[in-house]
């Protein structure tokens, strides 16, 4: 009922927002985002650390999760305007390549310009559910993360860009951090922050997948 | 408290020579041939016990002195602050306390570093950002504003204007971290390039701002007169293997290394009963202070179910030639992810802390000369 509840607290203001046909084309939303969205297998960490990447510097919309690749933020000073841009849960739903439903296994691409924020909030994020394609982790260590894991809250969700010791405490983030910072790189202390989980999305495949070494069968010598 | 106290004698001890700051030897030239003979001496090392912080959340926060409280609002001279439906609120960023006690606030709402007098009294601004900034470092008399971390956009104060650069090392933008002020002059936390340690990530380069091109790569951060420095590194060989809560401090002049090996205990208490638990640590905004250095140390939970039951606590450590500060410090009254810089060293050596208040930011110093 909560996921309910917060998913009408994030959807409706969009769809409410939603204007007629043909406001619709004043949005930047709806000039720009005509991408399109398909299964996709073997994901690795390394593509959607790269898919990621390409938002930086590309705005922030609360609701959204459409962007181009053009390196600047093509709405500045229009908050919640259909603008460019994801927020942070939709930024982390299409950058894990999550499909559009509760329960729902396996990887979706959703092109950078198909406007989509998903169904998931932070609070599904900081709290997974047995269902969910992603879970909590155990434990934040620096030796339990992989990069593309998250850090979530009630509120806020952001992936590790890189995997790294960072002694004065820091971890270089990426993520959709609000309608001024924008998306992008950011150095923050989220590890040691108590409101913060690390969560990890399912199923990856390995970065060295199709020419992964694995180990030679062992030979079993027969006495 | 009380185990602070007991173990501020022994770091004294422990840390408190940091080497000789004796003033590093000069390159040789190519004309002083006998200059160049000379072989450079290697520092030798010296390993010191190791100590333990007790990280207790059952400890009630310092009293610090309340210098003045500087409300959000629209006004000029008021500070802008921000929430969203999602994603951390944004208060101010950064502070720095100038040479006549002034204070600067990164106002990165607004996009401007507000001025104040050291008893609050508004004097005026400089601005427009670029981007909200992200912290702030006082040289001399020298305002520096880091603008933007990726892009290693880096303003200086002048007037009422912030005159920006982006500073580049190679032709790639610098990733700048923070800005540290040091007796070296201004220095840069940065990234992107290769530390002194394997799979370090940020390095300490030096600036020459309003230059574009960032300077000399540095073997830590300076501190003293610049002939020391300082350094940390999660330890290789940790006590406590479910956290990451142990550290190795190095040290170094051009006579001897120093490697202090510290540890963090949290604890918390269930009724009558505590216990340690793992931990997670942030060795925070080191800011160099005379031969020691500062950090904002935030500990928490390493599981989350113990996040959830215990949450976390910030504390206080100095470290160095002076006896050792470790004490617990206020929480803000909401989350404050964005605010990078919570400590600051004032002209007469006294410690400085901003905290993020319901209504306002909170300027409070810690009482006594020198901290």
């Amino acid at each position: 009922m909560k996921r309910l509840f917060v998913l009408l607290w994030v959807v409706l203001p969009v769809v409410l927002a939603l204007p007629s046909p043909p406001q619709a084309l004043a949005s930047w939303a709806g000039d720009n985002c005509n991408g399109t969205h398909y299964d996709d297998y073997y994901v690795k960490r390394s593509e959607a650390q790269s898919y990621a990447s390409a938002a930086a510097e590309e705005g922030y919309e609360w609701g959204g999760g459409c962007w181009n690749n053009n390196n600047k933020d093509d709405t500045p000073d229009a908050p919640d305007s259909r603008g460019e841009g994801p927020d942070c849960s939709g930024f982390t739903f299409k950058a894990w390549e999550l499909r559009n439903g509760f329960g729902k296994q396996g990887f979706e691409k959703w092109e950078r310009l198909y406007e989509i924020h998903g169904p998931w909030t932070t609070y599904d994020f900081h709290s997974p559910v047995s269902d969910d394609p992603f879970y909590k982790l155990a434990d934040k260590n620096v030796s339990t993360t992989i990069y593309m894991d998250a850090f979530a809250k009630d509120g806020h969700v952001a992936m590790i860009y890189v995997d790294g010791d960072s002694p004065f405490g820091l971890d270089l983030m990426i993520e959709a951090l609000g309608d001024d910072p924008g998306t992008g790189k950011f150095y923050e202390s989220y590890r040691s922050q108590s409101e913060y989980v690390g969560v990890r999305r399912e199923d990856w495949t390995d970065d060295c997948w199709p020419s992964c070494q694995h180990p030679s069968p062992s030979v079993v010598v027969v006495p | 408290m009380r185990r602070a106290v007991v173990l501020m004698g022994v770091l004294s001890m422990a840390v408190g020579c940091t080497g000789s700051t004796v003033p590093p030897t000069s390159s040789p030239t190519p004309s002083s041939s006998a200059r160049s003979r000379v072989p450079t001496p290697t520092p030798s090392t010296d390993a010191l016990p190791a100590l333990t912080l007790l990280a207790d959340l059952g400890d009630e926060p310092a009293v610090w002195d309340r210098v003045t409280f500087i409300p959000f609002g629209n006004r000029p001279e008021q500070l802008g602050y921000k929430t969203f439906p999602t994603g951390p609120a944004s208060q101010p960023s950064a502070f720095a306390v100038a040479p006549d006690g002034s204070f600067w606030i990164d106002d990165r709402w607004k996009r401007r570093v507000g001025h104040y007098s050291p008893s609050g009294v508004f004097l005026g601004t400089a601005g427009q950002l670029e981007h909200p900034g992200w912290d702030l470092a006082i040289v001399g008399d020298e305002v520096f504003v880091l603008v933007d971390q990726s892009s290693g956009t880096v303003g200086t104060v002048e007037g009422t204007k912030v005159k920006q650069a982006e500073v580049t090392y190679g032709k790639d933008p610098l990733f700048i971290v923070q800005l540290i002020p040091t007796a070296r002059g201004l220095v840069a936390e940065a990234t992107g390039i290769a530390g002194t340690r394997p799979g370090e990530l940020e390095t300490f380069v030096r600036l020459d701002v309003p230059s574009s091109i960032g300077g000399e790569v540095l073997s830590g951060l300076p501190l003293g007169r610049g002939d020391v420095s300082f350094d940390a590194a999660r330890s290789e060989d940790p006590v406590h293997p479910h956290g990451d809560q142990d550290f190795d401090l190095t040290f170094t002049s051009p006579e001897v290394t120093q490697a202090q090996p510290i540890q963090f205990d949290l604890i918390v208490h269930d009724g009558h009963q505590e216990r340690s638990i793992p931990a997670e640590v942030g060795l925070l905004e080191p800011l160099p202070m005379g031969d020691d250095v500062l950090m904002y140390v935030r500990v928490a939970p390493a599981r989350p179910d113990d996040a959830d039951t215990y949450g976390d606590g910030r504390w206080l450590l100095r470290v160095g030639r002076s006896p050792l500060l470790w004490e617990r410090l206020p929480d803000p009254d909401t989350t404050d992810e964005l605010h990078h810089r919570h400590v600051a060293v004032g002209p007469d050596g006294a410690i400085y802390l901003m905290v993020t208040k319901k209504n306002g930011m909170l300027i409070l110093r810690r009482p006594g000369t020198g901290g």
